[in-house]
């Protein structure tokens, strides 16, 4: 029997205890995850009479950025449920995928494959807790394709140009903006190798990652000139909307290690970026083959040129495109990339001894969000009973969410009930609110009625929200900074359900119309 | 090669020393706040101001809610427009967590200042909670900001604490306002207020 090396058995336990807290209990406490669903579930239920959706949704099947985990999710929901489905694309693509793809460029640069230890907890990082799927496995994917690209410059095969051109094409559609700034880390690998490679072999290399750009070419056209128009056009936009330095600062906490709201996880970024400076200082390693210069250097210029596209690109832009938190997208890249630039060679014992601190805060780090996913989020505080609610929604229901704990204190970094009405429309719904048409999505609601800002029942008027819903959720709350259910007590809604924190009302009579009341 | 070998261990160095600089950085920048808002999107840096980044509509529109589509969400937002739409007088409730809402009125200056009065025979606290209802040259606001996903218009209302003290605040004023204006402040902490207000006639 083989024997297993230590090293590959703990990295693999950590990376499949990284994935364990997404199978701790039915819901997810990612932001705009249930919204995401909403895309292959009205693409399912389309076709189903009774739920509406073909006529409260418009569909455009063209060729947009950002659809993979939607098309994933769609195809598979033939073979496992579609909640299933879109979880194992999370698992696989953007939680276990990126210390895999990170142990992987880390051998290419000739660096020391266990150092992707320090890059698991990274997977869940802020992005993956404001549900930014496709954003999450897109970066892997880049990491693979600029691994490839090292290595077929040191080595060319058709084969590899083949795969390279493939997940190229394929990377646009998990997220553009990772394409583009992939790309601009393929032209800085492209320079620091023009004196050591003949033209045409670079040509022949780097050829094959311009299918992502190409597939994206109409589309992004369309959008530049579709899009509202900025004053002093779209490249002095970009920087009019940049922030104050200090701001770029003050982001980066936030949107590396925080999806709790508090300082607790501030221990595990700490711990992360103190071993990522030492091992960055720490030169001594065990005797291995001498690495390329270009090996050695270019991870530092990758490096270099995330922080400038930081420190360059705006938090936020609004026309052409609304891209929000843009720049900060670039922070898990750069803290990979500045792994790879630690000093060739495997890692002595001490180096290796480097590594436990992070590792043991790891491990705790996501024993306690799966404890925290399983008996919190999915506990009594969180969605327990949303099931037994939502199983009295009838088909073609018109939902919107009312929230009456939005001033209590936060237990995570955001608030993970926003889009907890998208679970209806798995269930046969045609329309949920609070919804914000998703931009590049084959499918959005027509219309959305009105709904009070962030469905804050504070906010809640019946003359201005009640209209053009057949069906209200209520998540109530107990204890300070609570506000009252709405809904309580009207004689125009009637109370069909309640469950743990959970209410669903269905409309009795005005000012919902005769077509709201079902 | 020798001199290449010799500056990078430097080079290394340095990157190391950024990198290990990075936290304190942080905590220096004001990054260690809780930086959730309330409804669950980071604000942090405050939205940049969108009248200076778009184009104004070749239409000018109402802020009067005839133009609103899709949630509410205002289609010709303008900063500009919500600051003239702010000024005025407006009447109505004060929802607090300490007790019962009271009726307040309050009016917002074209010249960046307010005035806040208890509008009922007594309130139960200032109509900011904090400090006295006298007018002060203190008192003041400005909208800096919109957030056109959302519907809202941010900035700073300062609340005078104490003899010439102020403490600053960050509103979000719901839109559209013309007869009808909401926002809070203190919504992100555990004494959040709320102002739902109509137009003084």
């Amino acid at each position: 029997m083989p024997r297993i090396r230590t090293d590959v058995a703990l990295f693999a336990g950590l990376v499949i205890l990284s994935v364990v807290p997404l199978f701790a209990g039915h819901y997810l406490p990612f932001f705009d995850y249930p919204a995401h669903l909403s895309v292959p579930a009205a693409l399912r239920h389309r076709a189903d009479p009774a739920s509406g959706i073909a006529s409260a949704w418009e569909f455009d099947f063209r060729i947009v950025p950002n659809c993979l985990h939607y098309a994933f999710t769609y195809l598979l929901s033939y073979l496992m449920p579609l909640e299933t489905a879109s979880r194992l694309f999370v698992a696989l693509f953007c939680v276990a995928a990126l210390p895999v793809a990170t142990a992987f460029v880390l051998r290419v640069f000739g660096r020391d494959w266990r150092l992707a230890v320090l890059v698991v907890p990274l997977a869940w990082g802020r992005c993956l807790w404001y549900g930014f799927i496709g954003f999450c496995a897109a970066v892997p994917l880049s990491l693979v394709i600029v691994g490839l690209l090292m290595q077929d410059l040191a080595t060319p095969s058709r084969r590899r140009e083949l795969g390279i051109g493939l997940l190229a094409a394929l990377l646009p559609f998990a997220h553009f903006f990772v394409m583009v700034v992939t790309c601009a880390l393929a032209a800085v690998l492209a320079i620091a190798h023009l004196r050591r490679v003949p033209l045409a072999r670079l040509a022949r290399t780097f050829a094959p990652l311009a299918a992502g750009p190409a597939l994206m070419t109409p589309w992004f056209l369309a959008g530049l000139r579709a899009g509202p128009q900025p004053a002093g056009g779209a490249a002095a936009h970009l920087f009019a909307s940049r922030p104050r330095l200090v701001d770029y600062a003050a982001l980066l906490r936030h949107w590396f290690i925080n999806g709790y709201f508090g300082h607790a996880e501030d221990l595990l970024a700490v711990s992360m970026v103190a071993t990522l400076a030492v091992l960055l200082a720490y030169s001594r390693r065990q005797p291995t083959a001498p690495v390329p210069l270009a090996a050695r250097n270019v991870p530092f210029a990758l490096a270099g040129t995330l922080v400038a596209i930081y420190l360059t690109l705006p938090f936020e832009i609004k026309a052409p495109f609304n891209w929000w938190g843009m720049n900060v997208r670039v922070i898990p890249l750069l803290f990979v990339w500045l792994l790879v630039a630690v000093p060739p060679g495997a890692l002595d014992r001490v180096g290796r001894a480097l590594l436990i601190p992070a590792v043991v805060a790891t491990a705790a780090f996501l024993i306690y969000v799966t404890v925290d996913i399983s008996r919190t989020f999915n506990g009594p505080w969180g969605m327990a009973g949303f099931d037994d609610v939502l199983a009295k929604l009838p088909p073609g229901a018109r939902l919107t969410g009312l929230y009456t704990d939005y001033r209590q204190r936060p237990h995570y970094a955001h608030y993970p009930f926003h889009y907890a009405t998208s679970y209806g429309l798995l269930h046969g719904a045609a329309q949920a609110a609070p919804f914000i048409p998703i931009p590049q999505s084959w499918t959005n609601p027509k219309t959305v009625p009105a709904y009070p800002l962030a469905g804050d029942a504070a906010l809640f008027s019946v003359s201005q929200h009640a209209a053009g819903y057949s069906h209200f959720l209520v998540r109530t709350c107990a204890g300070k900074g609570c506000v009252p259910d709405p809904l309580d007590g009207k004689p125009e809604f009637a109370r069909v359900a309640e469950s743990g924190r959970w209410r669903l009302y269905a409309c009795a009579g005005p000012p919902c119309s005769a077509a709201d009341i079902k | 090669m020798r001199r290449m070998s010799r500056r990078e261990p430097i080079g290394r160095w340095i990157v190391a020393a950024l990198v290990a600089g990075v936290p304190p950085l942080v905590v220096w920048s004001g990054g260690c706040g809780n930086c959730s808002d309330s409804y669950g999107y980071a604000t942090c840096p405050e939205p940049v101001p969108v009248s200076v980044m778009i184009d104004p509509q070749p239409e000018p529109c109402e802020l009067d809610g005839s133009d609103t589509a899709d949630g509410g969400l205002p289609q010709c937002a303008d900063l500009l427009r919500v600051r003239v739409a702010l000024v005025g007088t407006w009447i109505g409730a004060e929802v607090n967590p300490f007790g019962q809402a009271f009726q307040v009125q309050i009016t917002f200056g074209s010249d960046g200042h307010y005035t806040g009065h208890c509008a009922q025979s007594s309130c139960p606290t200032s109509v900011f909670y904090w400090g006295t209802d006298d007018d002060s040259p203190l008192k003041t606001y400005e909208v800096t900001g919109l957030n056109t996903t959302y519907g809202w218009a941010v900035g700073h209302l300062a609340v005078v604490v104490q003899d010439n003290e102020t403490m600053s605040t960050d509103p979000a004023f719901m839109l559209p306002v013309a007869q009808h204006l909401q926002f809070h402040i203190w919504a992100d902490t555990d004494m959040p207020m709320l102002f739902d207000l109509t137009r003084a006639p």
